[in-house]
């Protein structure tokens, strides 16, 4: 998998990554026994400062792979490697100093924030969950950690989730993700249960702690224009694979995978009335994908060999990945 | 440390507060209000004939009165007198501490213990918490009063047994309710954030499971307390709990049932009595339960 | 007729429960008691007694062992012997169960009747005073203690106003023929319809007794299950296509309460046999609930522990019973 143009290792990275969930217990009795392929097979590095946009639809995986960069699912195969250490390798304290880099913002403010917890307490868990500070040093930090986040108010720390808005809270969120000055973020569509006129405050909001604190963020979205705002790459994931990967200028206007160029045909133009696209058929089944590539039976160039021989990720360009037999003839 | 001490109390008196938030809430619903007042009648008369007892009531001495054997109710004996023409309202009276401490002992002992276990299963998962629903599974096999007459009739008649059986009986319900919360919980995203930053298993039990899971239980748990009472009183009536001479309320039933046909208010005036402290916990239960149960809320 | 493969399933399901069963039955048997042999033998007994039990009980032997002997007794039904009445514990039980077993079943229907009846109708009248006068009801039943119900019943309908006998299952003198040992299901089959009256007369109050006490439970879940039901969207739908209420509540959502009413059925049940010891006692009734308590009362040991284990087995198939049904009616469970 690649490396930046100049030889520097990845932040973080996984390697052959596959997460597949077998079904049981409380599940209908037709579908037990059977296997989720949430993640199949991906590689894919992060390097730092870099925001990487991994885009999909509902069922594509890309949670799961992302919240897998964060050791929330123990991978079926595979490795985590955080600055070239297996993740799933280190143990106890080992364990504990790496997990203070790697945090998440999650996407439902509602819900993510402990409601019988004060916003002192929420904000300064992480930072306690490292311990050896004294009460002062806690509260100063969250003072003026919720200062970077735009929150100013002075009884704020004694305030409960409830008390605040949507965009509030998801500042919260954003606060106690970076307190600990973490390197990786991963924010799992941040802004999507936020009411639009929000949306672009937060956004602008993560970019500017982005550049506070030189992070790298994995920004999970089904959106493209978050996606192209905020990313300096693009991965796209289909049915647990990743099908596209590049800078984000080049998956937008030079996309070569058919499904991606669905996927932007498919979003509405500000200013423009142009009849949509949409893709065919139905979201693959999670537990039964078809033989050969996973998105050939809605792909309007598939071919024969597409039904059998499943497409590995290619390097077409530099720089630009895709995983389709017939990547160069598509446009 | 203190800061820690402060932190604990301050969110103690936090938790106080909503509890009284919720408990003046109930003014909205009359009936259960009732309820809350009937239960906290008793036991603040519980805690006055705890410490005043013999100081207080008028019938203090246990007077044995041949010539008014099992008389019936009258100013001077509201509750008749027994078979040794004894004045029963004060042996009701006398009574009322044992009914009704017992049963929030009991309680509180199988919340906590229910509480604790079912939550490390749930966080352990894996074969302790296949453990403890099997546990769970065969004591709910068996009746609660059966199981909990069979356990005081081996242990020996004494009111810390029949405490120890109820309690044994009891806490397999709490540790199910709350296992099935700390699941919930499992899949909340601020719990797995918790994850996620490297908090430890220990604090997240902590600081996340039981302020949001301790309302649910205890709403359940007190209308439980009224259920505990009949089952203790029914062993003190089969005579697995209090001994004579101490007074309990089922026991003197059964005392009295022998002279139903000439003395009725005899057995019925202490069974009334457990009625009417029962009825107070499940009016009470009844409301807290509507106003903490998710489930109900929807259909408000 | 082939059985479906569920079916065996879950009969399997309840063999480890079982075990469980006896192992925790074990543990109150042998282990909770100071000592075994002295509550194994009885109040008046002796040295040679005792001596005798605890070689026969395998008293002295490690645990594990101890349990093995225990697991063989019980299921090759050598269940003790009742140092009170020196039959075998099992034997006794076996008279005295079907009376419980009839008991149980009336209670139960009636249970069932009232459970529905009020659960529906409060939920249908949901927060109006007709609902919170049945709720009084249905939560005066549980919070009744079964000695204050027996007790006022029997004076209200035996001494006040004569209508019941006061206790047992036929009037003295009578005897039924008996082929199940169950009075009501023994007279009909054999035609003797006097007979038959006379039991029916004889079971009613303390099956409304036993079922007073118990409705509660499931009157509450099912209100609560109705009320759910009744504020989906296909409710709405249904009435405004005009629909008559009648078969908007039964017909509908009845219907998808139907299957929290068989879960609540099984817990029923429970709370049923729980009842029954002291309902029997006090109306006289030869069932082992009465068994059960008189056993106590007589510091029969091994009596209490048999008892304990037949209700406990009971529970479990009734659990049984309202799962197969819980299948049966729900299709997204079945298919």
């Amino acid at each position: 998998m690649p490396e930046r143009p100049g030889g520097e290792p990845p932040l973080i990275e996984l390697r052959d990554l596959a997460i597949h969930f077998s079904l049981g217990g409380k599940t209908l009795k037709h579908d037990r026994g059977k296997v989720v392929h949430a993640v199949d097979g991906v590689s894919l590095a992060i390097f730092s400062g870099e925001t990487l946009a991994l885009v999909g639809e509902s069922g594509s995986g890309k949670t799961t792979l992302g919240l897998a960069f964060l050791l929330l699912y123990r991978p079926t195969s595979g490795s985590v490697l955080f600055q070239g250490k297996d993740l799933w390798a280190a143990k106890g304290k080992e364990l504990k100093s790496l997990k203070r880099y790697c945090q998440v913002v999650f996407q439902d403010p509602s819900s993510s924030l402990d409601p019988r917890m004060t916003v002192e307490a929420i904000v300064t868990e992480p930072l306690r969950a490292i311990g050896g500070f004294d009460e002062n040093h806690y509260i100063s930090r969250a003072v003026e950690i919720l200062r970077l986040v735009g929150l100013d108010s002075p009884d704020l720390l004694g305030k409960y989730p409830h008390q605040f808005s949507g965009g509030q809270k998801q500042r919260i969120g954003i606060a106690r993700a970076v307190i600990t000055t973490p390197k990786f973020v991963v924010l799992d569509e941040p802004t999507s249960a936020l009411d639009v006129s929000v949306q672009a405050q937060i956004l602008n909001l993560l970019k500017a702690v982005q550049q506070e604190y030189n992070l790298s963020y994995l920004l999970i979205t089904h959106n493209i224009d978050v996606a192209r705002y905020m990313s300096d790459r693009i991965a796209v994931m289909y049915a647990g694979k990743i099908v596209e990967l590049s800078d984000a200028e080049t998956v937008i206007e030079r996309s070569r995978h058919p499904y991606t160029l669905g996927l932007i045909r498919s979003v509405p133009e500000l200013g423009s009335s142009a009849p949509l696209q949409g893709i065919p058929g139905d979201v693959t089944s999670a537990t039964a994908p078809p033989p050969g590539c996973r998105f050939n039976p809605r792909c309007r160039f598939a071919q024969d060999v597409c039904k059998t021989d499943e497409p590995s990720l290619r390097e077409i360009q530099p720089g630009h990945w895709v995983a389709c037999h017939f990547a160069e003839s598509v446009s | 440390m203190s800061q820690r001490l402060r932190r604990t109390t301050t969110s103690l008196m936090v938790q106080f507060r909503s509890a009284f938030s919720i408990l003046s809430s109930l003014r909205t619903k009359p009936v259960s209000a009732t309820g809350a007042g009937v239960i906290v009648f008793f036991y603040l008369l519980a805690v006055v004939v705890l410490l005043f007892g013999q100081y207080v009531l008028p019938f203090n001495d246990r007077a044995i009165d041949l010539a008014h054997e099992l008389a019936p109710p009258s100013l001077a004996h509201p509750f008749g007198t027994d078979q040794l023409g004894s004045d029963l309202f004060r042996q009701v009276v006398y009574a009322i501490p044992i009914d009704m401490f017992v049963p929030l002992a009991i309680v509180i002992v199988a919340l906590i213990v229910g509480a604790l276990i079912g939550t490390i299963a749930a966080f352990r998962g894996g074969w302790a918490d296949e453990l403890l629903m099997r546990i769970t599974d065969i004591f709910r096999a068996f009746p609660g009063l059966v199981l909990a007459l069979a356990i005081a009739a081996a242990l020996g008649a004494s009111i810390a047994n029949a405490m120890l059986a109820l309690m044994v009986v009891w806490w397999p319900a709490y540790a199910r309710i709350a296992r099935g919360e700390a699941l919930a919980l499992n899949s909340k995203d601020y719990v797995k954030f918790s994850k996620i930053t490297g908090v430890s298993q220990r604090r997240i039990i902590l600081t996340h499971f039981f302020p949001n899971v301790t309302p649910i239980l205890i709403a359940y748990a007190t209308a439980d307390i009224g259920t505990v009472l009949v089952l203790f009183s029914v062993l003190g009536y089969l005579g697995l709990g209090a001994q004579v001479p101490v007074p309990e309320w089922g026991r003197i039933v059964f005392t009295g049932q022998d002279f139903i046909q000439q003395a009725w208010w005899y057995p019925i005036f202490p069974a009334v009595t457990i009625f009417v402290v029962v009825m107070g916990f499940s009016l009470l239960g009844d409301g807290l339960r509507d106003l903490l149960d998710p489930r109900l809320k929807s259909t408000r | 007729m082939r059985i479906p493969r569920f079916l065996l399933v879950r009969l399997a399901s309840i063999i480890p429960v079982l075990v469980g069963v006896t192992f925790l039955s074990f543990i109150v048997a042998r282990v909770m008691v100071p000592n075994a042999a002295r509550a194994w033998a009885g109040l008046i007994t002796n040295a040679a007694v005792i001596h005798q039990l605890t070689v026969e009980y395998h008293l002295n032997d490690p645990l594990w062992q101890q349990y093995g002997y225990y697991m063989y007794d019980i299921v090759t039904g050598n269940w003790g012997l009742s140092p009170s009445t020196k039959l075998p514990v099992l034997y006794e039980i076996e008279n005295y169960f079907p009376a419980t077993v009839e008991l149980v079943i009336v209670a139960s229907i009636l249970s069932i009747l009232f459970a529905t009846v009020f659960g529906v109708y409060a939920a249908v009248k949901h927060d109006t005073k007709a609902d919170h006068a049945i709720r009084l009801t249905y939560l005066s039943g549980i919070a009744t203690p079964p000695f204050l119900a027996a007790l006022v019943a029997s004076i209200v309908f035996t001494h006040l106003i004569r209508v019941f006998p006061s206790g047992g299952e036929l009037s003295p003198g009578l005897v039924a023929p008996r082929i199940t040992g169950m009075v009501i299901l023994d007279t009909l089959i054999t035609g003797k319809f006097g007979l038959f009256a006379n039991a029916l007369y004889h079971i009613i109050l303390p099956a409304s007794v036993l079922a007073f006490l118990g409705y509660g439970i499931g009157a509450r879940v099912l209100r609560a299950s109705m009320i759910e039901s009744l504020n989906q969207d296909y409710i709405r739908t249904a009435r405004s296509k005009g629909l008559a209420e009648s078969r908007v509540i039964w017909s509908h959502a009845f219907r998808n309460s139907l299957t929290t009413a068989t879960t609540v059925l099984a817990l029923n049940v429970s709370a049923l046999l729980g009842g029954t010891l002291v309902v029997e006692y006090i109306f006289s009734w030869p069932g082992i609930g009465s068994f059960a308590v008189n056993s106590i009362l007589n510091y029969d040991f091994p009596s209490v522990i048999g008892t304990t284990l037949v209700y406990a087995i009971g529970v479990v198939l009734a659990n049984l019973v309202a799962d197969v049904l819980y299948t049966y009616l729900d299709p997204r469970v079945r298919l």
